[in-house]
This record gives structure tokens, C-alpha cells and sequence, in this order.
């Protein structure tokens, strides 16, 4: 009987332990980002721009978080989040919790949108959800625009490691 | 006699090229549409050419689902109300996961007043080359391009500080040339058929 309690208990613990860990967003602004993007470390980075309530992002994620998960020896990735900051713990944290992700997650602390349309890219639509890929060097080498898959990700990621 | 025919040429060349850089200018700057006929929710079918019949054309591709379209749903009938003795204001659904029963319930839902096509094959928006919702397109009735871009510049209504679509309805209320004549659109994607 004992033995069967503490079965219980430690599994009850673990799957506490697994729905309890625990996720920070923190807001960005234009430096911290710049500081982001030029401390490479020998890894590319891939920046996502996407929102809770975009639902092309929302299907986009599993292959972002898949994409990491294999490559994260030579690939950075920062998932950057168009939601409002009041919004962190009732949407953001609970999907990135769900994903089970293992990147970093920022919320814009850009003033206004076209502001993040003009640090990314000038010619980016504003449509989301964005990628922009940076080399080594931290300069944006593309910008993937709508929703990309494992497969998309993976064969930009091979083609610019040639 | 030949030096003063000399200074003739030369000016009248130098006047040419002015004319020809002008034009060169405006035409690079410019963009025109075409005419094009869509089924509204109701299922009448309009042309372009249906609302040329007042000072110029606004043209705002929505969503139902997306919630930066739904956000900006009642700016969209104020603007409407405000505006449309002087334009012709017209909203078109491109989403392809967006049915016209759908588009006609949140219409009703939201008080959407205005004309509302459904765009089944995203024709429409390939030729606009629209990408998000909401987006907007200003025509002159000769459906050449006045302004493009935002509502405004706030997804929410208390941090707005540029009402972008509204200063270029009044600068063309008032017979003026349009200032800032594109700004970027921000929100959900058009989903298109076939993607």
C-alpha cells in the first residue's frame, strides 16, 4: 500500500513539476535587440515575430520549437511576441508552456508596430507571422514571411550554413 | 545671330528634360488599379466602377476571425458614418476560411454598414497585393492610388497618436493632395486559397 501511495505521489509530483516550469517574457526594446542580434557566438539566429492571437504563428510553432530542439548546437532562436504585455501571463505564457518551448520568448517593447516593421525590415508587409534570419556576423541575410514549416526552416538553416 | 540660336536649343532642351523628369517622377510614384466586379454578402454583384459616384474610393480588406481586424471594427463605422456622404466605402473578405454566412453574421454582429464583397478567389487581393487585415486602399474615381497602409497607428484605441486613413480622407475632402500616402499595415495575414 505504501509503495502504491508513493508511486502516486511521485508521479503526481512530476507531472506538477512538468506543468510548473517555469517561463519568463521579458520585453524588448530596439537596444536590447541589436545586443541580441550581434552577440552570435558562432550561431545563426532565426527572430519569429508572432502573436497569441495569430493563428498561422500558433500552427507555425511546433516546427520553430522542432527546428530548435535539432539544431540548437549551431542555431540561436528568439521568439518575439506582438501581444500587448498585459496580456504575458493570460496568453503568452500559457501557449508557450503548451509548446513546451525551449527558446527564449520577448514581448515587444516597441512604442508603435510600423517601429518594428522598421527595425526588422522596411520591406517586411507587417503581416504575420515574420522569421528574419541573421548570419554569424548578426547581419539579416532573409526574411521568410507567413507561415514556414519544419522542412521550410530546416532548408533555409542548410542552405545558408553552405 | 548663331550664338543667340544656340541659347534657344539649349534652353528649349533644358525645358524637355525638366518635362520629361516631371513625368518620369510622377509616373514611377503612382499606381492604378483596374476595374473588377465581386459579390457582395447579399449576393449582389458590384463593380469598382459602382462607387465612383463620390469623391473617391476607400477600399479596406477585413476579417472576421483576425483580432486586429475585429479591433479596429467599430473605427471602421465611425469612419464610415463620418465619411461616406463624401466617399464610397467598401469592404472586402479575402480570407479564404471566411464563408459569406460567416462575413454576413459578424457584419450584423459588429453593425458593419458598409458594402462588404467576398473575394473567393483572391483576385482582388493579388491585384492590390494586399497582405493583412485590415489594410487600406484610397482610388480617385479614375482608380489610380491615393493612399495605402493603416487605419491608424494603435492595434489599441487608447495609444492612437496618427489617424492615418482619416487625415487623408480630410486633406481629400478638402481638395488637397495626399500627405503621407503610405504607411504599413499591421496584423493577420490574408489567408489565400491554395496556401
Amino acid at each position: 500500500m505504501k509503495i502504491i501511495l508513493f508511486v502516486f505521489l511521485l508521479t503526481t509530483y512530476i507531472n506538477f513539476a512538468q506543468i510548473d516550469k517555469e517561463y519568463t517574457v521579458d520585453s524588448v526594446n530596439e537596444q536590447k535587440l541589436e545586443q541580441i542580434i550581434s552577440d552570435r557566438n558562432g550561431k545563426y539566429l532565426f527572430v519569429n515575430i508572432w502573436a497569441s492571437w495569430c493563428v498561422p504563428c500558433r500552427e507555425e510553432f511546433p516546427d520553430l520549437v522542432e527546428l530548435f530542439d535539432k539544431y540548437k548546437d549551431s542555431l540561436d532562436i528568439i521568439a518575439l511576441s506582438v501581444d500587448y504585455k498585459d496580456e504575458i501571463d493570460n496568453k503568452v505564457i500559457p501557449f508557450i508552456s503548451k509548446m513546451n518551448v525551449s527558446f527564449p520568448v520577448f514581448i515587444s517593447d516597441f512604442k508603435k508596430d510600423d517601429q518594428l516593421i522598421k527595425f526588422f525590415n522596411e520591406n517586411w508587409s507587417g503581416a504575420l507571422p515574420a522569421t528574419f534570419i541573421y548570419n554569424l556576423e548578426g547581419k539579416q541575410i532573409m526574411k521568410l514571411e507567413g507561415k514556414q514549416s519544419f522542412e521550410s526552416f530546416s532548408s533555409v538553416l542548410k542552405s545558408i550554413k553552405k | 545671330m548663331l550664338l543667340q540660336n544656340r541659347i534657344i536649343s539649349v534652353i528649349v532642351m533644358f525645358f524637355i528634360l525638366s518635362i520629361g523628369l516631371t513625368f518620369g517622377k510622377s509616373n514611377s510614384d503612382s499606381k492604378s488599379y483596374e476595374n473588377f466586379a465581386l459579390y457582395d454578402i447579399n449576393s449582389n454583384l458590384h463593380s469598382l466602377k459602382d462607387f465612383t459616384n463620390k469623391k473617391s474610393i476607400v477600399i479596406i480588406f477585413v476579417s472576421t476571425q483576425c483580432p486586429v481586424s475585429n479591433a479596429y471594427n467599430s473605427r471602421m463605422e465611425s469612419l464610415y458614418h463620418k465619411y461616406k456622404d463624401e466617399f464610397s466605402f467598401v469592404g472586402i473578405n479575402s480570407n479564404k476560411q471566411e464563408n459569406i454566412s460567416e462575413i454576413k453574421k459578424h457584419a450584423v454582429d459588429n453593425s458593419l454598414d458598409f458594402v462588404i464583397l467576398k473575394d473567393s478567389s483572391n483576385i482582388v487581393a493579388d491585384k492590390f497585393e494586399a497582405t493583412v487585415t485590415p489594410e487600406v486602399y484610397i482610388l480617385d474615381n479614375s482608380y489610380n492610388l491615393l493612399y495605402h497602409g493603416r487605419i491608424d497607428d494603435s492595434r489599441r484605441k487608447d495609444n492612437i497618436e496618427v489617424h492615418d486613413l482619416s487625415n487623408a480622407l480630410e486633406e481629400i475632402k478638402s481638395g488637397k493632395e495626399v500627405t503621407v500616402k503610405r504607411t504599413k499595415a499591421f496584423g493577420c495575414s490574408i489567408k489565400r486559397v491554395g496556401k
